[in-house]
């Protein structure tokens, strides 16, 4: 045994009986094993530093609020459309139920109201605000309706490929979809400028478009 | 000092997951000692070790809903702290590196000094902290805070063989290093 190959087998299985010859004969290992004792002694001796009491505070303090960041954050349209869909997505696993409906309808409202009213505006800033969103709402309206004419006749012309029991549950969230764009246009009728209405209508449109673009991916 | 005999506070994580200001502080209260020391220990000097903690927690906290418990919490709050470390040691690298010990590099006087009995453990500290990177952070947590080889591998990704080899390199150094204080370090212990 060499001195490589007793400090190797020391570090897996400590001192041998082979080991033990080799340091009879080697004053090297000897030496190096005293500093290894003495080592070992210190290093398992170390105290264990404290943390200082104020590092909690500094922690805490570069922690985000977040009640701060939610008053602040006004929640953008794609978040919603992301938990609206979510709420599809759990909803295509269950019959559909006038219940469920009602739900979602309660949850887009909840939703849209809570993305327009997170933030106090002055009165000039909503109606300027107002004006924005609605101009913004209505392009989006058109660009989602036309996607919606386009896709629907993809879809009715090969709905038959399409697996019977998924094409029923397509066709129920659409007719859900579509239910929900009819009250929206009737409240629209009330009053043209609602801008919450309008961003329920934009999601709901949205949903739809991307309702068929999936039936359509599922044909192709 | 043994990780493995922690019992894992899973009902602490669940209720940070839902964002409990209350649990976050029990658990940072739960590892603090143990990820500053490991923290001064890689890093030299408190103020380096306080900054990496900082981040460890906040780290932590921000991730705490990915935590999915295929390791012990604490193991997991560990690799993200050692880590962070590693980071700040190979930011450090690339500037001039002073300390009060740097003073004492290569210099007889620390002999002198050994009739202090805290110097034995300085010069360990010093040799510790100037092992290369790989060699230092092994050690320090094998030697010192008692991780065994596979859960070193899993905090800093390498095989255990490497684990293994590491730290027989850097006992193998700090021995060197220790060779010529030996008789003057023995007297004081
Ligand atoms: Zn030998």
């Amino acid at each position: 045994m060499n001195c490589e190959e007793f400090w190797k087998i020391y570090e897996d299985s400590g001192i041998t009986p082979e080991g033990e010859d080799h340091l009879l004969d080697c004053p090297g290992c000897r030496k190096e094993l005293r500093a290894e004792k003495v080592l070992m002694n210190i290093v398992q001796n170390l105290p264990e530093h404290e943390a200082p009491d104020t590092l909690w505070a500094r922690i805490e303090g570069a922690l985000p609020n977040k009640q701060i960041v939610e008053e602040r954050e006004r929640p953008n349209f794609d978040s919603i459309i992301h938990y609206i869909r979510g709420m599809f997505t759990y909803l295509q696993a269950v019959p559909f139920k006038p219940v469920c409906a009602a739900c979602v309808i309660m949850l887009m409202s909840i939703l849209a109201t809570r993305y327009y009213y997170t933030r106090p505006l002055s009165p000039e800033d909503r109606l300027l605000k107002q004006d924005e969103i609605a101009y913004e709402l209505e392009q989006k309206e058109q660009d989602y309706i036309a996607a919606i004419d386009k896709l629907s006749k993809l879809v009715e012309n090969k709905k038959s490929s399409i697996d019977p029991e998924l094409y029923d549950l397509y066709r129920e969230k659409i007719a859900l979809l579509d239910d929900y764009i009819l009250q929206c246009r009737d409240a629209l009728e009330q009053n043209e400028s609602n801008t919450n209405v309008r961003t329920y209508l934009a999601l709901a449109y949205k949903e739809k478009a991307e309702t068929l673009q999936e039936m359509y991916e599922l044909i192709n | 000092m043994e990780n493995s005999a922690i019992s894992q506070p899973l009902d602490i994580v669940e209720r940070c997951k839902q964002g409990d200001r209350h649990s976050y502080k029990e658990l940072y209260d739960l590892c603090k000692n143990r990820v500053y020391s490991t923290a001064i220990r890689l890093l030299g000097n408190a103020q380096d070790a306080e900054d990496a903690v900082q981040e460890t927690f906040i780290k932590v906290f921000k991730n705490i809903h990915m935590f999915r418990g295929d390791s012990s919490v604490f193991t997991w709050i560990y690799r993200i702290s050692v880590n962070i470390c590693i980071e700040h040691m190979r930011k450090k690298k690339n500037v001039p590196y002073h300390d009060s010990l740097d003073d004492t590099e290569g210099d007889p006087v620390v002999v002198a000094d050994t009739q202090n009995p805290v110097t034995a453990r300085l010069i360990i500290e010093k040799e510790i902290e100037q092992l290369p990177e790989g060699f230092k952070t092994v050690f320090v947590l094998h030697t010192i805070e008692g991780f065994k080889h596979r859960e070193i591998a899993d905090i800093l990704d390498i095989s255990e063989g490497t684990s293994k080899s590491q730290l027989a390199a850097a006992k193998s150094r700090l021995r060197e290093q220790l060779l010529p204080y030996l008789e003057v370090i023995q007297n004081e212990l």
